[in-house]
Parts: C-alpha cells; sequence; structure tokens
C-alpha cells in the first residue's frame, strides 16, 4: 500500500458512450492514498457510470485505469480490490448483521476463528453489537448504512467507491452517518472516491475536490479552487444564506 | 353484515364451491332426471383409480411426470437466460421470441410446431409433450425473470463481485439463497402452465399421451360426468396443495424480494 498522500488511483482520459449519448468524456483524475475525493455533481452527469467503470462492472471506450501503479483497466471487479457501494444500503436479506459483514471475509475462505474476531471487532467500532443476529429487515437506516460500511470495510479494499450512500437517509441520520464515514475513514486510512450531487456533503466529506458536468470531470488543487469556482455553486450557496440576514 | 365480509363470503364462496361440487360429483354414481343434484353416494369409484380403470391413475402419474419436470428446469433455465438477456445490448429484440408463445392460443402454437416435431419424431411421444410445454412454461419464466434481474438482482450480483467474489459464490451465497420465494412463485406458475395444458397434449399427444386434461374432456365428451369430476378433482388437488404451501412459507419472501 502507496503512503499516504501519494497517488493511489490514476485515472487518463477515460471515455464512455452508449449509443450515441456521450456519457463519459476524457475524464482524468489522481485520489491520494488515505484521501477521499468528493465528486459534486446532478444527476444524469456521469457520476454513477464513472463509478461502475472504475469497479469493473461496466465497459469503457477509451482511457486507462492505474490502482497502486498497476494497470487494472481490464481487470474483472472481483480482481480490482475496489468496493463499490450503491446509494442504497444493498444488505444481503437472507443473511443477519453478522453474516453480512462476515460476507467478504467467507469468500476469502478465512478461518471461522478468525471471521468471528474480525466481526466482533468491527461490529464493536460501528457500535452495532447489540444487533448482531438482527436480519436486515429489523434494521433502521441508519444501522444498515453502518452494516453496509462494515462489511465493505472488513475486507480492506485498496479503495472504496461510494455512490451517494446517505442519499436515502433522513437528515439527522445522515450527518451522523457523514460523522461516522469520516471518523472510521481517517482512523483506518482508507482512500475513497465519493460521489454526491449535495453541495454541503461533498464539502464535509472530502479531503479533495472535483465537479462533474455532462460527462466532464474538472479536479481542483485545492479546497479554495473548488470553492471559488462558479460552476460548483458554492458561492451562489454562500450569497444566499448570507442574503437572508 | 359489513360490506367487507359479504366480499370476503362470495369470494370464499367461489373459490371453494367449484372443488366442492366437483367432489360430490366424483362421489356419486347416479343422476337420474328430474334430480338437480346426482344422487348414490358410491366411493368405491375412487378405488377403481388405484386398479387402474380408466387410466385416471396412468393420466395423474403422467401428467405429474411432465408438469413437474418442465416446471424445474423451465424455472431454473429461465433464471439464468434472463439474467444473460438483461446483460446484453440486444435484450429488446431477443425479448420479442421470450413474448412470441404468448402471442397465439396453445392449440395454434401446437398447430405450427406441429410439422416440425413430426419431422423429428416426437409427435405421440410423451417427450414431444414435455418439449411442447417446456416451450411456453420456458418462455413465461424468461419473462418473469427479466423484470427481477432489472432490478436489487443484479445490484446484488454486482455487490458479490466487487466483494471478491466469483459468479459461482455469486448465485450460491446470494442471489439463490436471496431469490426463493420468485423462483418458488416461478416453479408454481409454471407448473400450473403446464399442469393444466390441454392444447399440446391434444395436438402434440396425438391422443397417445393421455394427461389429466385431456382425461377430463374425454370423459365428459363421453358423458361420464362422475369420473370426469374425478379427474377434475385430481386436477385441482396438486394446484391447491401447492397454493397453500406458497401462501404459508414463500409469499413474505416474494413481497421482500419485489
Amino acid at each position: 500500500m502507496p503512503h499516504k498522500g501519494t497517488p493511489l488511483l490514476e485515472v487518463k482520459n477515460l471515455s464512455k458512450a452508449y449509443g450515441r449519448e456521450q456519457v463519459l468524456n476524457g475524464v482524468s483524475l489522481t485520489v491520494a492514498a488515505g484521501k477521499t475525493m468528493a465528486v459534486l455533481g446532478q444527476s444524469g452527469c456521469g457520476k454513477t457510470t464513472l463509478l461502475k467503470i472504475l469497479a469493473g462492472l461496466e465497459g469503457l471506450d477509451n482511457g486507462e485505469v492505474i490502482l497502486n501503479g498497476q494497470q487494472i483497466t481490464a481487470a474483472p471487479p472481483r480482481g480490482r480490490g475496489m468496493v463499490y457501494l450503491y446509494q442504497e444500503a444493498l444488505l444481503f436479506p437472507h443473511l443477519n448483521v453478522f453474516d453480512n459483514i462476515a460476507f467478504g471475509l467467507k469468500l476469502k475462505k478465512m478461518p471461522d476463528g478468525e471471521i468471528s474476531y474480525k466481526v466482533e471487532e468491527k461490529l464493536v467500532a460501528l457500535g452495532l453489537e447489540q444487533h448482531a443476529h438482527k436480519m436486515p429487515d429489523q434494521l433502521s437506516g441508519g444501522q444498515r448504512g453502518r452494516v453496509n460500511f462494515g462489511r465493505a470495510l472488513i475486507i480492506k479494499p485498496k479503495m472504496l467507491l461510494l455512490d451517494e450512500p446517505f442519499g436515502a437517509l433522513d437528515t439527522s441520520t445522515r450527518a451522523r452517518m457523514q460523522n461516522l464515514f469520516t471518523d472510521v475513514a481517517h482512523a483506518e486510512g482508507i482512500s475513497t472516491l465519493f460521489v454526491t450531487h449535495d453541495l454541503k456533503e461533498a464539502l464535509l466529506m472530502g479531503d479533495t475536490f472535483a465537479h462533474m458536468e455532462g460527462g466532464n470531470l474538472t479536479s481542483y488543487a485545492s479546497r479554495d479552487a473548488f470553492i471559488n469556482a462558479p460552476e460548483t455553486g458554492v458561492m451562489t450557496e454562500r450569497d444566499f444564506w448570507q442574503g437572508l440576514d | 353484515m359489513p360490506i367487507k365480509r359479504i366480499i370476503t363470503g362470495l369470494f370464499l364462496l367461489g373459490a371453494f364451491l367449484p372443488p366442492i361440487v366437483l367432489l360430490y360429483f366424483s362421489l356419486t354414481s347416479r343422476w337420474p332426471l328430474p334430480d338437480i343434484l346426482p344422487v348414490g353416494f358410491d366411493p368405491a369409484l375412487w378405488l377403481s383409480i388405484w386398479w387402474g380403470a380408466n387410466g385416471l391413475l396412468k393420466a395423474t402419474v403422467l401428467s405429474a411426470i411432465i408438469a413437474f419436470p418442465v416446471a424445474f428446469l423451465s424455472t431454473a433455465l429461465g433464471f439464468i437466460t434472463a439474467r444473460a438477456l438483461n446483460n446484453s445490448p440486444r435484450r429488446e429484440g431477443l425479448m420479442f421470441w421470450a413474448l412470441l408463445p404468448f402471442a397465439m392460443s396453445p392449440v395454434i402454437l401446437s398447430l405450427c410446431l406441429l410439422y416440425l416435431f413430426l419431422a423429428l419424431n416426437l409427435v405421440g411421444s410423451v417427450s414431444g409433450v414435455f418439449l411442447a410445454q417446456m416451450i411456453s412454461s420456458f418462455a413465461y419464466a424468461v419473462i418473469f425473470f427479466t423484470a427481477f434481474w432489472s432490478g436489487r438482482a443484479r445490484s446484488l450480483e454486482e455487490l458479490v463481485y466487487t466483494l471478491g467474489g466469483t459468479t459461482w459464490q455469486a448465485f450460491k451465497g446470494v442471489l439463490i439463497p436471496a431469490s426463493i420465494g420468485p423462483l418458488a412463485f416461478c416453479f408454481f406458475q409454471t407448473f400450473l402452465l403446464s399442469w393444466f395444458q390441454y392444447g399440446m397434449p391434444l395436438v402434440i399427444g396425438a391422443g397417445k399421451v393421455q394427461t389429466l386434461p385431456v382425461k377430463v374432456f374425454a370423459f365428459l365428451g363421453e358423458a361420464s360426468p362422475h369420473f370426469a369430476a374425478m379427474a377434475g378433482v385430481l386436477l385441482i388437488v396438486p394446484p391447491m396443495l401447492l397454493l397453500w404451501f406458497n401462501r404459508k412459507y414463500l409469499f413474505e419472501d416474494i413481497t421482500h424480494a419485489a
């Protein structure tokens, strides 16, 4: 694993079209190890397609994907070490919380004792120890979100690809999940590409920033550059709130 | 009496009266004029089935031999085919072929298939009727699972891959256990399609494959209402048991999966 701050994910000139519709148009970006890049964009701008291509779930027309210095453009999803999380916490409906979190470790055929130890540890870290034997339909939205993260984090992926993971939550649960994710991400040094249409969420979650529109992605050198760029809408939003005084 | 109770009562009457009437007819041996209902309670008619009389036992076994494998195979193949279809860029064009068997009645479809089955020497054989029924049941299963795969199932499969799983692990660990409800529901529906099928055994079976529905119509043609009623009872008992099983054990799973 590269040192914190050095480039982990490099995407070069990535393009994708569905028929005549150009969804991604020469997208390039770099995500540093242990950092979260927040990509802000409205619905239909190509954010989900970008993440799915990076996860290996969609093909691409042109471009390169390099992870940890290795070319993974044609690698299958299971060989990439990148976990893609959907907007909805897609828990396996036939498994309880413990088995949902243990799922990735079982795929690796890890010994049962080791699985139990790691899952118990993760349950405690996520505040889910009281819910280990509950089924997904017995959990609240926030609890489901935590299980979803636990299941992804326990296999120690090289990178997390988050597709508006808090979009389906109510405002207060969403805020709690944002804090929880930020704490866990910094504590475990997780590298993340986080896409959202929510400006505030992008600013809260991101260490670095990008903006997507019409299949084109613009990366910003700093937080200030992102805030000051007119296309991100941060200044407009700030002016609105200041205008209420 | 609240209107809801009246509607429920009418519904239950509509559901249970026909099987009760059928059962009553099957337990009587005479229907003299001008009686409205048959008379002469004679349960011994049912015992005649076990001695092989009227070919009812053979027809029941034959219908089961065809319907259960048709349901099992069409459900399993439909599950896999619909997944492939959903991932195909030519999905819309291929769906046409799945819908085609339902554009015509089973008898017309059988007549369309007759020449091919004659050429393959399948007319008048159990395997011919089995293959013909597979066409419509398989098409139904494909249509049923196409909607299923375009929703959560596909996302669950993709999630398994990014967590490091293979296709086999995705099916064994998630897709099949999480889809028990829809799989059982499709099995039930395809079983019904095959079990009640009359046109295909009639045309492709060419009178040599006497399934239960064929027997029912034959008894009616012979003016044997008591044997027709017995065949009718045998015809509706397995679907009713499956319906009860579906309601009791699987309905919740199906609603969750949806």
